[in-house]
Protein backbone atom coordinates (compact mmCIF):
# COMPACT_ATOMS: atom_id res chain seq x y z
CA UNK A 1 0.00 0.00 0.00
CA UNK A 2 1.36 3.39 -0.95
CA UNK A 3 2.08 5.63 1.99
CA UNK A 4 0.14 8.82 1.66
CA UNK A 5 0.98 12.07 3.35
CA UNK A 6 -2.04 12.39 5.62
CA UNK A 7 -2.14 16.20 5.32
CA UNK A 8 -2.19 16.23 1.55
CA UNK A 9 -4.71 13.44 1.60
CA UNK A 10 -7.16 15.22 3.85
CA UNK A 11 -6.93 18.48 1.94
CA UNK A 12 -7.70 16.68 -1.28
CA UNK A 13 -10.50 14.72 0.34
CA UNK A 14 -12.22 17.73 1.85
CA UNK A 15 -12.44 19.35 -1.56
CA UNK A 16 -14.31 16.38 -2.96
CA UNK A 17 -18.01 15.87 -2.89
CA UNK A 18 -19.39 12.43 -2.17
CA UNK A 19 -22.88 11.14 -2.72
CA UNK A 20 -22.78 9.46 0.67
CA UNK A 21 -20.67 7.44 3.06
CA UNK A 22 -20.51 4.45 0.71
CA UNK A 23 -19.35 6.64 -2.13
CA UNK A 24 -16.56 7.92 0.14
CA UNK A 25 -15.64 4.36 1.14
CA UNK A 26 -15.45 3.25 -2.48
CA UNK A 27 -13.18 6.22 -3.16
CA UNK A 28 -10.92 5.42 -0.21
CA UNK A 29 -10.65 1.75 -1.13
CA UNK A 30 -9.76 2.68 -4.69
CA UNK A 31 -7.30 5.50 -4.00
CA UNK A 32 -5.49 3.48 -1.34
CA UNK A 33 -5.42 0.57 -3.76
CA UNK A 34 -6.33 -1.89 -1.05
CA UNK A 35 -7.92 -5.29 -1.54
CA UNK A 36 -11.63 -4.93 -1.03
CA UNK A 37 -11.64 -8.36 0.66
CA UNK A 38 -8.92 -7.37 3.10
CA UNK A 39 -9.62 -3.74 3.91
CA UNK A 40 -7.12 -2.22 6.37
CA UNK A 41 -9.97 -0.97 8.50
CA UNK A 42 -7.85 1.25 10.80
CA UNK A 43 -6.44 3.23 7.88
CA UNK A 44 -9.78 3.59 6.12
CA UNK A 45 -11.57 4.55 9.34
CA UNK A 46 -8.95 7.21 10.02
CA UNK A 47 -9.27 8.80 6.59
CA UNK A 48 -13.05 8.51 6.75
CA UNK A 49 -13.14 10.41 10.04
CA UNK A 50 -10.84 13.09 8.64
CA UNK A 51 -13.33 13.68 5.88
CA UNK A 52 -16.27 13.83 8.27
CA UNK A 53 -14.43 16.39 10.40
CA UNK A 54 -13.80 18.50 7.31
CA UNK A 55 -17.49 18.65 6.49
CA UNK A 56 -18.85 22.18 6.62
CA UNK A 57 -21.84 23.05 8.80
CA UNK A 58 -23.96 23.54 5.66
CA UNK A 59 -23.69 19.81 5.09
CA UNK A 60 -25.04 18.95 8.51
CA UNK A 61 -28.04 17.14 7.02
CA UNK A 62 -25.77 14.67 5.23
CA UNK A 63 -23.40 14.39 8.17
CA UNK A 64 -25.72 12.00 9.98
CA UNK A 65 -25.29 9.30 7.34
CA UNK A 66 -21.52 9.78 7.47
CA UNK A 67 -21.42 9.62 11.26
CA UNK A 68 -23.42 6.43 11.26
CA UNK A 69 -20.90 4.86 8.91
CA UNK A 70 -18.01 6.22 11.02
CA UNK A 71 -19.50 4.47 14.04
CA UNK A 72 -19.76 1.23 12.06
CA UNK A 73 -16.12 1.52 10.99
CA UNK A 74 -14.99 2.08 14.58
CA UNK A 75 -17.02 -0.87 15.78
CA UNK A 76 -15.45 -3.12 13.16
CA UNK A 77 -12.02 -1.76 14.04
CA UNK A 78 -12.63 -2.63 17.69
CA UNK A 79 -13.83 -6.12 16.79
CA UNK A 80 -10.70 -6.65 14.72
CA UNK A 81 -8.53 -5.76 17.69
CA UNK A 82 -10.16 -8.33 19.93
CA UNK A 83 -8.10 -11.50 20.25
CA UNK A 84 -9.54 -14.00 17.83
CA UNK A 85 -10.77 -17.11 19.61
CA UNK A 86 -8.66 -19.90 18.15
CA UNK A 87 -11.01 -21.59 15.80
CA UNK A 88 -10.59 -25.30 15.86
CA UNK A 89 -12.27 -27.43 13.28
CA UNK A 90 -15.38 -25.32 13.80
CA UNK A 91 -16.59 -23.30 10.85
CA UNK A 92 -14.62 -20.15 10.13
CA UNK A 93 -15.44 -17.23 12.36
CA UNK A 94 -17.10 -14.54 10.32
CA UNK A 95 -14.91 -11.60 9.41
CA UNK A 96 -16.39 -8.50 11.11
CA UNK A 97 -15.77 -6.61 7.87
CA UNK A 98 -17.82 -9.00 5.78
CA UNK A 99 -21.17 -7.22 5.92
CA UNK A 100 -19.59 -3.87 5.10
CA UNK A 101 -17.59 -5.33 2.25
CA UNK A 102 -20.72 -6.79 0.70
CA UNK A 103 -22.43 -3.42 0.94
CA UNK A 104 -19.49 -1.66 -0.69
CA UNK A 105 -19.45 -4.21 -3.50
CA UNK A 106 -23.16 -3.91 -4.09
CA UNK A 107 -22.86 -0.14 -4.15
CA UNK A 108 -19.94 -0.35 -6.58
CA UNK A 109 -22.05 -2.47 -8.87
CA UNK A 110 -24.74 0.17 -8.93
CA UNK A 111 -22.14 2.86 -9.55
CA UNK A 112 -21.11 0.86 -12.58
CA UNK A 113 -24.71 0.60 -13.77
CA UNK A 114 -25.27 4.31 -13.11
CA UNK A 115 -22.24 5.02 -15.30
CA UNK A 116 -23.77 2.83 -17.97
CA UNK A 117 -27.02 4.80 -17.74
CA UNK A 118 -25.04 8.06 -17.98
CA UNK A 119 -23.53 6.92 -21.29
CA UNK A 120 -26.95 6.02 -22.61
CA UNK A 121 -28.30 9.38 -21.51
CA UNK A 122 -25.52 11.20 -23.34
CA UNK A 123 -26.10 9.24 -26.54
CA UNK A 124 -29.85 9.62 -26.35
CA UNK A 125 -29.68 13.37 -25.91
CA UNK A 126 -28.26 13.63 -29.42
CA UNK A 127 -31.13 11.91 -31.22
CA UNK A 128 -34.64 13.25 -31.57
CA UNK A 129 -37.87 11.42 -32.31
CA UNK A 130 -40.63 12.60 -34.58
CA UNK A 131 -42.82 15.26 -33.02
CA UNK A 132 -39.90 16.64 -31.03
CA UNK A 133 -40.84 20.24 -31.70
CA UNK A 134 -44.48 19.68 -30.80
CA UNK A 135 -43.82 18.26 -27.41
CA UNK A 136 -41.26 20.95 -26.73
CA UNK A 137 -43.93 23.56 -27.32
CA UNK A 138 -46.50 21.64 -25.36
CA UNK A 139 -44.16 21.60 -22.36
CA UNK A 140 -43.44 25.29 -22.72
CA UNK A 141 -47.15 26.07 -22.90
CA UNK A 142 -47.76 23.96 -19.82
CA UNK A 143 -45.07 25.76 -17.88
CA UNK A 144 -46.41 29.14 -18.89
CA UNK A 145 -49.94 28.16 -17.91
CA UNK A 146 -48.72 26.69 -14.64
CA UNK A 147 -47.13 30.02 -13.77
CA UNK A 148 -50.21 32.16 -14.17
CA UNK A 149 -52.96 29.59 -13.76
CA UNK A 150 -55.28 31.58 -15.95
CA UNK A 151 -56.59 29.36 -18.69
CA UNK A 152 -59.12 30.50 -21.23
CA UNK A 153 -62.13 28.24 -20.93
CA UNK A 154 -60.43 25.07 -22.16
CA UNK A 155 -58.46 23.18 -19.54
CA UNK A 156 -55.02 24.72 -19.71
CA UNK A 157 -53.80 25.88 -16.33
CA UNK A 158 -52.40 23.37 -13.91
CA UNK A 159 -54.82 22.89 -11.05
CA UNK A 160 -53.02 23.53 -7.80
CA UNK A 161 -53.89 21.82 -4.57
CA UNK A 162 -55.77 24.94 -3.55
CA UNK A 163 -57.84 24.84 -6.74
CA UNK A 164 -58.57 21.21 -6.12
CA UNK A 165 -59.67 21.80 -2.56
CA UNK A 166 -61.87 24.67 -3.68
CA UNK A 167 -63.55 22.52 -6.30
CA UNK A 168 -64.02 19.74 -3.78
CA UNK A 169 -65.51 22.08 -1.22
CA UNK A 170 -67.99 23.29 -3.84
CA UNK A 171 -68.99 19.71 -4.58
CA UNK A 172 -69.39 19.00 -0.89
CA UNK A 173 -71.58 22.06 -0.45
CA UNK A 174 -73.72 20.83 -3.28
CA UNK A 175 -74.17 17.57 -1.44
CA UNK A 176 -75.16 19.40 1.73
CA UNK A 177 -78.81 18.75 0.87
CA UNK A 178 -78.34 15.08 1.58
CA UNK A 179 -78.49 15.32 5.35
CA UNK A 180 -78.86 11.66 6.25
CA UNK A 181 -76.26 10.43 8.73
CA UNK A 182 -75.15 6.87 8.63
CA UNK A 183 -72.37 5.45 10.74
CA UNK A 184 -71.13 2.32 9.10
CA UNK A 185 -67.73 0.85 8.43
CA UNK A 186 -66.81 1.89 4.92
CA UNK A 187 -67.14 -1.07 2.58
CA UNK A 188 -64.76 0.73 0.22
CA UNK A 189 -61.02 1.37 0.30
CA UNK A 190 -58.78 3.97 -1.29
CA UNK A 191 -57.39 1.21 -3.50
CA UNK A 192 -60.92 0.50 -4.74
CA UNK A 193 -61.31 4.11 -5.70
CA UNK A 194 -57.86 4.22 -7.32
CA UNK A 195 -58.98 1.31 -9.48
CA UNK A 196 -62.26 3.06 -10.18
CA UNK A 197 -60.48 6.24 -11.30
CA UNK A 198 -58.00 4.22 -13.41
CA UNK A 199 -60.86 2.46 -15.17
CA UNK A 200 -62.54 5.78 -15.75
CA UNK A 201 -59.40 7.28 -17.26
CA UNK A 202 -58.67 4.19 -19.36
CA UNK A 203 -62.14 4.25 -20.82
CA UNK A 204 -62.50 7.91 -21.64
CA UNK A 205 -58.85 9.02 -21.72
CA UNK A 206 -59.85 11.98 -19.55
CA UNK A 207 -62.57 12.90 -17.16
CA UNK A 208 -63.66 15.68 -14.85
CA UNK A 209 -63.69 15.91 -11.11
CA UNK A 210 -67.48 16.06 -11.19
CA UNK A 211 -67.77 12.74 -13.00
CA UNK A 212 -65.66 10.93 -10.43
CA UNK A 213 -67.95 11.88 -7.55
CA UNK A 214 -71.03 9.76 -8.12
CA UNK A 215 -74.18 11.56 -6.95
CA UNK A 216 -75.67 8.34 -5.60
CA UNK A 217 -72.77 7.70 -3.25
CA UNK A 218 -72.71 8.71 0.41
CA UNK A 219 -70.36 11.56 1.12
CA UNK A 220 -67.89 9.34 2.94
CA UNK A 221 -67.27 7.66 -0.41
CA UNK A 222 -66.52 11.05 -1.90
CA UNK A 223 -63.85 11.60 0.68
CA UNK A 224 -62.27 8.24 -0.21
CA UNK A 225 -62.43 9.22 -3.87
CA UNK A 226 -60.79 12.53 -3.06
CA UNK A 227 -57.95 10.89 -1.11
CA UNK A 228 -57.45 8.40 -3.95
CA UNK A 229 -57.30 11.34 -6.36
CA UNK A 230 -54.69 13.15 -4.28
CA UNK A 231 -52.63 9.99 -3.93
CA UNK A 232 -52.68 9.36 -7.68
CA UNK A 233 -51.82 12.97 -8.47
CA UNK A 234 -48.91 12.81 -6.04
CA UNK A 235 -47.57 9.72 -7.71
CA UNK A 236 -47.92 11.34 -11.13
CA UNK A 237 -50.48 8.82 -12.22
CA UNK A 238 -52.84 11.57 -13.22
CA UNK A 239 -52.71 15.26 -13.97
CA UNK A 240 -55.24 17.85 -12.90
CA UNK A 241 -56.11 20.88 -14.98
CA UNK A 242 -58.45 23.77 -14.45
CA UNK A 243 -59.64 26.10 -17.20
CA UNK A 244 -60.95 29.02 -15.20
CA UNK A 245 -60.51 29.85 -11.59
CA UNK A 246 -63.39 28.05 -9.85
CA UNK A 247 -64.00 26.24 -13.14
CA UNK A 248 -64.31 22.56 -13.80
CA UNK A 249 -61.26 20.51 -12.82
CA UNK A 250 -60.24 18.11 -15.58
CA UNK A 251 -58.46 14.85 -14.86
CA UNK A 252 -55.95 13.36 -17.29
CA UNK A 253 -53.78 10.27 -17.06
CA UNK A 254 -50.21 11.11 -16.02
CA UNK A 255 -47.54 10.59 -18.64
CA UNK A 256 -46.02 7.77 -16.64
CA UNK A 257 -48.79 5.31 -17.33
CA UNK A 258 -50.09 6.40 -20.64
CA UNK A 259 -48.86 3.21 -22.18
CA UNK B 1 -55.37 9.53 -52.37
CA UNK B 2 -54.00 10.33 -55.84
CA UNK B 3 -50.51 9.10 -54.93
CA UNK B 4 -51.70 5.57 -54.39
CA UNK B 5 -52.26 5.17 -58.12
CA UNK B 6 -48.66 3.87 -58.36
CA UNK B 7 -48.63 0.68 -60.36
CA UNK B 8 -46.80 -1.55 -57.82
CA UNK B 9 -48.58 -2.38 -54.55
CA UNK B 10 -46.67 -1.00 -51.56
CA UNK B 11 -44.05 -3.29 -50.03
CA UNK B 12 -43.98 -4.20 -46.33
CA UNK B 13 -40.94 -1.92 -45.98
CA UNK B 14 -42.79 1.06 -47.40
CA UNK B 15 -45.79 0.40 -45.15
CA UNK B 16 -43.59 0.14 -42.05
CA UNK B 17 -41.87 3.36 -43.05
CA UNK B 18 -45.23 5.08 -43.44
CA UNK B 19 -46.47 3.81 -40.08
CA UNK B 20 -43.35 4.89 -38.21
CA UNK B 21 -43.30 8.22 -40.01
CA UNK B 22 -46.85 8.97 -38.92
CA UNK B 23 -46.32 8.19 -35.21
CA UNK B 24 -44.17 9.85 -32.60
CA UNK B 25 -44.40 7.03 -30.06
CA UNK B 26 -42.49 3.77 -30.45
CA UNK B 27 -44.38 0.98 -32.24
CA UNK B 28 -43.60 -2.63 -31.39
CA UNK B 29 -42.68 -5.22 -34.02
CA UNK B 30 -45.83 -7.09 -33.07
CA UNK B 31 -47.97 -3.95 -33.42
CA UNK B 32 -46.38 -3.14 -36.77
CA UNK B 33 -46.94 -6.70 -37.96
CA UNK B 34 -50.63 -6.45 -37.07
CA UNK B 35 -50.93 -3.11 -38.87
CA UNK B 36 -49.12 -4.31 -41.98
CA UNK B 37 -51.38 -7.33 -42.15
CA UNK B 38 -49.72 -10.48 -43.45
CA UNK B 39 -46.37 -10.11 -41.65
CA UNK B 40 -44.76 -11.63 -38.58
CA UNK B 41 -42.73 -9.65 -36.02
CA UNK B 42 -39.60 -11.39 -37.37
CA UNK B 43 -40.39 -10.13 -40.87
CA UNK B 44 -40.88 -6.64 -39.48
CA UNK B 45 -37.46 -6.76 -37.85
CA UNK B 46 -35.87 -7.80 -41.17
CA UNK B 47 -37.76 -5.07 -42.99
CA UNK B 48 -36.53 -2.48 -40.49
CA UNK B 49 -32.94 -3.68 -40.83
CA UNK B 50 -33.28 -3.30 -44.61
CA UNK B 51 -34.76 0.19 -44.26
CA UNK B 52 -31.90 1.24 -41.98
CA UNK B 53 -29.38 -0.12 -44.49
CA UNK B 54 -31.06 1.99 -47.19
CA UNK B 55 -31.03 5.08 -45.01
CA UNK B 56 -27.36 4.63 -44.27
CA UNK B 57 -26.49 4.15 -47.91
CA UNK B 58 -28.56 7.15 -48.94
CA UNK B 59 -27.10 9.25 -46.12
CA UNK B 60 -30.53 10.07 -44.73
CA UNK B 61 -30.67 12.30 -41.64
CA UNK B 62 -32.65 9.74 -39.66
CA UNK B 63 -32.80 6.07 -38.83
CA UNK B 64 -35.19 3.66 -37.17
CA UNK B 65 -34.09 2.96 -33.65
CA UNK B 66 -35.25 0.18 -31.32
CA UNK B 67 -36.43 1.78 -28.12
CA UNK B 68 -38.63 0.81 -25.18
CA UNK B 69 -39.57 -2.50 -26.78
CA UNK B 70 -40.61 -0.81 -30.04
CA UNK B 71 -39.27 1.15 -32.96
CA UNK B 72 -39.09 4.86 -33.57
CA UNK B 73 -37.73 7.14 -36.26
CA UNK B 74 -35.06 9.41 -34.79
CA UNK B 75 -32.67 11.96 -36.24
CA UNK B 76 -29.02 10.92 -36.36
CA UNK B 77 -26.82 12.34 -33.65
CA UNK B 78 -24.78 14.35 -36.18
CA UNK B 79 -27.77 16.66 -36.55
CA UNK B 80 -28.27 17.33 -32.86
CA UNK B 81 -26.82 20.88 -32.98
CA UNK B 82 -29.42 21.93 -35.54
CA UNK B 83 -32.41 20.00 -34.25
CA UNK B 84 -31.84 21.50 -30.81
CA UNK B 85 -32.42 24.94 -32.28
CA UNK B 86 -36.07 24.01 -32.71
CA UNK B 87 -36.56 24.71 -29.05
CA UNK B 88 -36.27 28.08 -27.41
CA UNK B 89 -35.72 26.87 -23.85
CA UNK B 90 -32.56 25.03 -22.78
CA UNK B 91 -32.75 21.22 -22.86
CA UNK B 92 -33.92 19.36 -19.77
CA UNK B 93 -31.00 19.05 -17.39
CA UNK B 94 -29.07 15.81 -17.20
CA UNK B 95 -29.85 13.61 -14.25
CA UNK B 96 -27.70 14.10 -11.18
CA UNK B 97 -25.34 11.40 -9.98
CA UNK B 98 -27.69 10.73 -7.05
CA UNK B 99 -30.62 10.35 -9.44
CA UNK B 100 -28.72 7.96 -11.70
CA UNK B 101 -27.58 5.80 -8.78
CA UNK B 102 -31.09 5.62 -7.40
CA UNK B 103 -32.50 4.87 -10.83
CA UNK B 104 -29.94 2.08 -11.33
CA UNK B 105 -31.08 0.45 -8.12
CA UNK B 106 -34.78 0.84 -8.96
CA UNK B 107 -34.18 -0.67 -12.40
CA UNK B 108 -32.61 -3.81 -10.95
CA UNK B 109 -34.51 -4.22 -7.70
CA UNK B 110 -38.00 -3.21 -8.73
CA UNK B 111 -40.48 -3.23 -7.17
CA UNK B 112 -38.39 -1.67 -4.43
CA UNK B 113 -39.23 0.34 -1.33
CA UNK B 114 -37.62 3.61 -0.30
CA UNK B 115 -36.07 1.87 2.72
CA UNK B 116 -34.33 -0.69 0.50
CA UNK B 117 -33.02 2.08 -1.75
CA UNK B 118 -31.67 3.94 1.24
CA UNK B 119 -30.05 0.81 2.65
CA UNK B 120 -28.13 0.31 -0.59
CA UNK B 121 -27.17 3.94 -1.15
CA UNK B 122 -26.50 4.67 2.51
CA UNK B 123 -28.25 8.04 2.26
CA UNK B 124 -31.77 9.40 2.17
CA UNK B 125 -33.40 9.18 -1.26
CA UNK B 126 -36.48 11.29 -0.50
CA UNK B 127 -35.77 14.26 -2.74
CA UNK B 128 -34.21 12.17 -5.49
CA UNK B 129 -37.19 9.87 -5.62
CA UNK B 130 -39.56 12.81 -5.92
CA UNK B 131 -37.53 14.19 -8.83
CA UNK B 132 -37.55 10.81 -10.55
CA UNK B 133 -41.31 10.51 -10.15
CA UNK B 134 -41.78 14.08 -11.42
CA UNK B 135 -39.63 13.34 -14.44
CA UNK B 136 -41.73 10.22 -14.99
CA UNK B 137 -38.76 7.89 -14.91
CA UNK B 138 -40.04 6.11 -11.82
CA UNK B 139 -43.56 5.35 -10.72
CA UNK B 140 -45.40 3.58 -7.93
CA UNK B 141 -45.36 -0.11 -8.73
CA UNK B 142 -47.43 -1.28 -5.78
CA UNK B 143 -47.29 -1.65 -2.04
CA UNK B 144 -45.08 -3.91 0.03
CA UNK B 145 -46.29 -6.46 2.52
CA UNK B 146 -44.33 -5.15 5.49
CA UNK B 147 -45.18 -2.73 8.23
CA UNK B 148 -47.16 0.25 6.97
CA UNK B 149 -47.37 -1.37 3.55
CA UNK B 150 -44.63 0.81 2.06
CA UNK B 151 -44.92 2.13 -1.48
CA UNK B 152 -42.85 0.20 -3.98
CA UNK B 153 -41.22 1.90 -6.93
CA UNK B 154 -40.51 0.73 -10.45
CA UNK B 155 -39.27 2.21 -13.71
CA UNK B 156 -41.63 3.54 -16.40
CA UNK B 157 -41.78 3.11 -20.16
CA UNK B 158 -40.44 6.65 -20.32
CA UNK B 159 -37.35 5.44 -18.45
CA UNK B 160 -36.55 3.15 -21.38
CA UNK B 161 -37.22 5.91 -23.87
CA UNK B 162 -35.15 8.45 -21.97
CA UNK B 163 -32.09 6.22 -22.02
CA UNK B 164 -32.85 4.74 -25.43
CA UNK B 165 -33.01 1.23 -24.02
CA UNK B 166 -34.86 -1.51 -25.86
CA UNK B 167 -35.88 -3.03 -22.53
CA UNK B 168 -34.66 -3.65 -19.02
CA UNK B 169 -32.64 -6.59 -20.34
CA UNK B 170 -30.56 -4.13 -22.36
CA UNK B 171 -28.83 -3.15 -19.12
CA UNK B 172 -25.75 -5.12 -18.12
CA UNK B 173 -26.88 -8.32 -16.45
CA UNK B 174 -26.20 -8.36 -12.72
CA UNK B 175 -24.66 -11.83 -13.10
CA UNK B 176 -22.00 -10.33 -15.32
CA UNK B 177 -20.97 -7.95 -12.58
CA UNK B 178 -21.11 -10.64 -9.92
CA UNK B 179 -18.85 -12.96 -11.91
CA UNK B 180 -16.32 -10.16 -12.00
CA UNK B 181 -16.37 -9.88 -8.23
CA UNK B 182 -16.46 -13.62 -7.66
CA UNK B 183 -13.21 -13.89 -9.64
CA UNK B 184 -11.61 -11.29 -7.47
CA UNK B 185 -12.80 -13.09 -4.37
CA UNK B 186 -11.09 -16.28 -5.50
CA UNK B 187 -7.89 -14.36 -6.21
CA UNK B 188 -8.07 -12.84 -2.75
CA UNK B 189 -8.32 -16.24 -1.11
CA UNK B 190 -5.51 -17.79 -3.14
Amino acid sequence: MADIDPDIQSVKLAALDFEGPLDLLVYLVQTNEVDIYDIPIALIAEQFLEYVESMTPERLAEAGDFLLMAATLLRIKAQMLLPQPTAGDEEKIEDPRRELVLKIIEYQQFLEIAEHLREHESARRLVFPRGYRDWVEEDAAEDAAGGTREGRGEPGGRASLADLLRAFAALMRQAERDRAHRLEPLPISIEDKVRFIRRHLLGAGRTTLRELFLPAEPRAYWIVTFIALLEMAREGELRLRQGDTFGEVHVYPGKSNRR
Amino acid sequence: MSESRDDAPPSAGEIVEALLFATDEPLTARGLAALVGDATPAVIEDVIAALNADYLRERRAFRIEPVAGGYQIVTRSAFAPWVRRLRASPPTPRLSQAALETLAIVAYKQPVSRAELEAIRGVSVDGVLRTLVERELVTIAGRGEGLGRPLLYGTTAHFLEYFGLTGLDALPRPEELEILFADREREGEA
